[in-house]
């Protein structure tokens, strides 16, 4: 049994990657733990965990002369310092990791029966997609902020409700999970079910808001750089000058750490986007020809 | 026991087979069709509040008319919400409480459909009587052998010119009945009224019944 252990740790999140080879001639069962200080995200397939996956790690088979690969996520503690973190856990990853091999894998422990997470794991979540869900309860915030896509909708969803009225307004659990994960605080630790709810509720927000939000972010931040600019070695008088024509106090510079960060992250997806972008380029005229 | 009433397509007339054979057995019938329901709806907690957790299962079961029933909502949110796992413990729960359960399954082959299939101890295949109406059937029979649901009884709906019931019973290998095409039965939902006890000598009636002893027969 050979063992091959990986960490990256990036903005509060650890990835580990696990490669365990079997090169004894029968199967192996095994068990890994993760001893990260965090929960484990496990590999998911429509919202479900695949199968061996639970809260402290994997338990499954490694079959005879064969390889497995395994991969998951910790949401990192937020107590502990991020910048100690992950140089940490890249010195020394099998510290990441607690790999126990519980010995000759035994065929009957296989279950026959399938259960509800077989079924949505294999054949695919039934939901409807979000965009289509109407959000007419709460018109005064949501429709405003979202527009087009979600203003479209509500039409069809009344020719096929006509009981609707005397349902309650439904702008269903997502609202109820986010006020759920909100409750918990920041002090405590994201668990799988609140990192699950917050993508459900960014995806319900929709990308529009995303974008403006960053635009309007992105102004805010380039204000701030130019007052930073001005600062930069500046007499007293100019530095006086220049704050008091700022909008923003000194204060404001505290974040312009927070801002580079935040800056290069940004710069680091719009360049994998643009690459992406590039890299796609089907042949636009047959598809028309096709339409 | 717990019953799935599945089929490849839609509109080959699950529901009403549901709804006649829960009453021809004595059993609750389950609106598992969580985005596109069509058995009657009642105010009150339904099954997207069950399946959000917001309504105990038993609680939402609607007894007292001919067929008792738990039906679902009609709304997209209650359908987004809807978690289709708790439906195994849900079906458990009403079976524990009432008995037998028939679960009116949605077409097709996602896991609103698998679920149901997983959980239940049989499951009927309902087909039209169209040329494509096997090949539907064998990969449904496929899906629910997959999860570990044996197949009760095929039920040919709508028949209005003989069908070759032999070869779906030789290729499907379960025992297959034709319901013939009657108005009753296409109202039978909407009054809420079965046909297996609102016309208990017409044909209609007794093939259910004979569809009935088949599920009765696979379930010993």
């Amino acid at each position: 049994m050979h063992t091959d252990i990986d960490v990256t740790a990036d903005d509060g999140v650890a990835l580990v990657s696990v490669r365990i080879d079997n090169d004894s001639p029968v199967a192996r069962r095994l068990r890994v733990r993760n001893r990260l200080d965090g929960p484990v995200l496990p590999p998911r397939r429509a919202g479900v965990p695949e199968p061996g996956w639970d809260d402290e790690g994997f338990d499954g088979v490694v079959p005879a002369g064969s390889t497995v690969a395994l991969g998951y996520a910790v949401a990192l503690s937020p107590s502990a310092d991020r910048d100690v973190a992950p140089t940490d856990v890249d010195g020394s990853p099998e510290r990441a990791v607690d790999i126990e091999v519980l010995g000759r894998a035994d065929e009957s422990e296989r279950a026959a029966d399938s259960t509800p997470e077989d079924a949505v794991r294999t054949l695919g979540s039934a939901r409807p997609p979000a965009d289509a869900v109407p959000v007419s309860s709460d018109p005064s915030s949501t429709v405003a902020e979202s527009g087009a896509p979600e203003s479209a909708t509500p039409e069809p969803t009344h020719a096929t409700t006509p009981e609707s009225g005397d349902e309650r307004p439904d702008p269903l659990s997502q609202s109820e999970r986010a006020a759920a994960s909100d409750r918990t605080g920041p002090s405590e630790r994201p668990t799988d079910a609140d990192v699950s709810s917050a993508l459900e509720a960014r995806e319900a927000r929709g990308h529009e808001t995303d974008q403006s939000v960053q635009s309007a972010s992105l102004a805010t931040v380039e204000r701030r750089i130019e007052l930073a600019e001005r600062l930069d070695g500046a007499s007293v008088a100019d530095a006086a000058a220049a704050l008091s024509e700022a909008d923003a106090g000194v204060e404001a510079l505290d974040s312009l750490d927070a801002d580079r960060a935040r800056l290069r992250r940004l710069a680091a997806r719009a360049t994998a986007l643009a690459d992406r972008a590039a890299d796609a380029d089907p042949d636009a005229d047959a598809l028309r020809r096709l339409a | 026991m717990i019953l799935a009433v599945v089929s490849g397509k839609g509109g080959v007339g699950k529901s009403t087979l549901s709804f006649e054979l829960a009453a021809a057995l004595g059993a609750v019938v389950v609106d598992a069709d969580l985005g596109m329901a069509n058995l009657p709806y009642a105010p009150g907690p339904d099954l997207h509040d069950v399946l959000a957790g917001r309504a105990d299962p038993v609680e939402a079961v609607r007894s007292g008319g001919p067929v008792s029933i738990l039906p679902c909502g009609r709304t997209l949110a209650g359908a987004r919400a809807a978690d289709v796992r708790l439906l195994a413990d849900a079906l458990r729960a009403v079976e524990a409480a009432h008995g037998d359960v028939v679960v009116d399954c949605p077409a097709g082959m996602r896991a609103d459909t698998g679920v149901p299939l997983a959980v239940a101890d049989a499951c009927v295949v309902v087909a039209s009587p169209k040329g494509y109406a096997l090949a539907d059937a064998v990969r449904t029979r496929e899906l629910a052998r997959e999860l570990g649901c044996g197949l009760a009884a095929v039920a040919v709906n709508r028949v209005v010119d003989a069908v070759p019931l032999d070869a779906f019973a030789d290729v499907l290998g379960a025992p297959a009945t034709e319901v013939p095409a009657d108005a009753r039965l296409s109202e039978a939902v909407e009054r809420f009224e079965p046909v297996v006890a609102s016309s208990p000598e017409s044909l209609p009636s007794t093939r259910i019944r004979e569809l009935a002893d088949a599920v009765r027969v696979s379930g010993r």
